[in-house]
């Protein structure tokens, strides 16, 4: 599914770059969103299972969106990465605060301490 | 490398960074002080995999019984390379770490302090904690180096993703095994 790159911070950006990024980061967001609706829609999962990186975020959010409206195609797992021992990435902390997964794996037992509803899987690598 | 020459002898230190640019180890890794150490506990070899790094370090074929010296920027795996090394020195990433430790060989993880988010040093930091490798920064190397006893490094078992699986297949109603 089409990635939405993040912009990088070198310390040698202006103010116009900035905003240029900014537009940009917000048109991939819609074009990402609109990929992930085309891609529920034609493909119909039954089961949408992801780890760490932002790229699962619209597609979670619109099966999650499908399921409030009472269409209730996918179950979301969503299995954190093995490098997130004390902290949670930001799909993950959006996820699991929003309710959004089905079920939640962490893959350390600190992280299973701060976040109790997730299931501690010990280490899967 | 000679023909006839035995590779038995051979020890080597491979050292990889994977695909980020990481030139404060690598000039870590071929400062006088490292390599004297590397050589005095009896390796060899130091073969380095230098990714997107700037630096290049100077080459040497260690005709004179010094520390052999070589280097490359990018390999399609690293697996054989892990796989023939007697020690490896290794960027804090987590692909690079679980393939040295399920190969199980002795492994120093030398976290990158210039980078912005450092949850890298987490993971590194809390296997060592578990006494399944050393963790450094480019500047504490030589001193890890000095102090470690590779000997009490706990093996790596590798994980299982069993439990995951039941886990989904029960929330979907399918029935134990």
């Amino acid at each position: 599914m089409m990635r939405r790159e993040l912009p990088h911070d070198d310390g040698e950006t202006t103010p116009l770059l900035h905003l240029l990024e900014d537009v940009t980061s917000v048109w991939t967001t819609i074009v990402a969103i609109v990929h992930a609706l085309w891609l529920m829609i034609r493909i119909r999962p039954q089961v949408i299972l992801c780890n760490g990186p932002g790229t699962c975020i619209p597609l979670c959010v619109i099966a999650f969106l499908f399921k409030v409206l009472g269409i209730r195609w996918s179950s979301i797992f969503y299995v954190e990465s093995v490098a997130r021992v004390k902290k949670l990435f930001l799909s993950g902390l959006l996820l699991y605060n929003l309710r959004m997964a089905d079920q939640f794996f962490v893959q350390w037992p600190q992280l299973q301490k701060n976040y109790p509803r997730a299931h501690y899987v010990g280490c899967l690598m | 490398m000679k023909d006839g020459e035995n590779d038995d002898a051979k020890r080597l230190v491979f050292v990889t960074v994977g695909t980020t640019s990481f030139d404060a180890l690598v000039n870590a890794v071929v400062s006088d002080n490292v390599k004297e150490e590397l050589h005095k506990r009896g390796y060899t070899h130091l073969l380095i995999q230098m990714g997107r790094g700037i630096y290049s370090p100077p080459k040497c074929d260690g005709v004179d019984g010094s520390l052999a010296v070589d280097y490359f920027t990018f390999s399609s795996s690293i697996a054989d390379y892990i796989q023939s090394a007697s020690l490896v020195i290794s960027h804090a990433g987590s692909g690079s770490i679980f393939e040295t430790l399920k190969l199980g060989k002795p492994l120093i993880v030398v976290v990158n302090e210039d980078l912005m988010d450092n949850h890298q040093c987490e993971l590194a930091e809390e296997l060592e904690e578990r006494k399944h490798l050393y963790c450094a920064r480019p500047h504490t190397l030589h001193q890890t180096l000095t102090k470690m006893g590779l000997e009490s490094l706990v093996r790596y078992t590798p994980g299982d993703g069993t439990p995951v699986a039941r886990i989904i297949d029960r929330f979907l109603g399918f029935p134990d095994d």
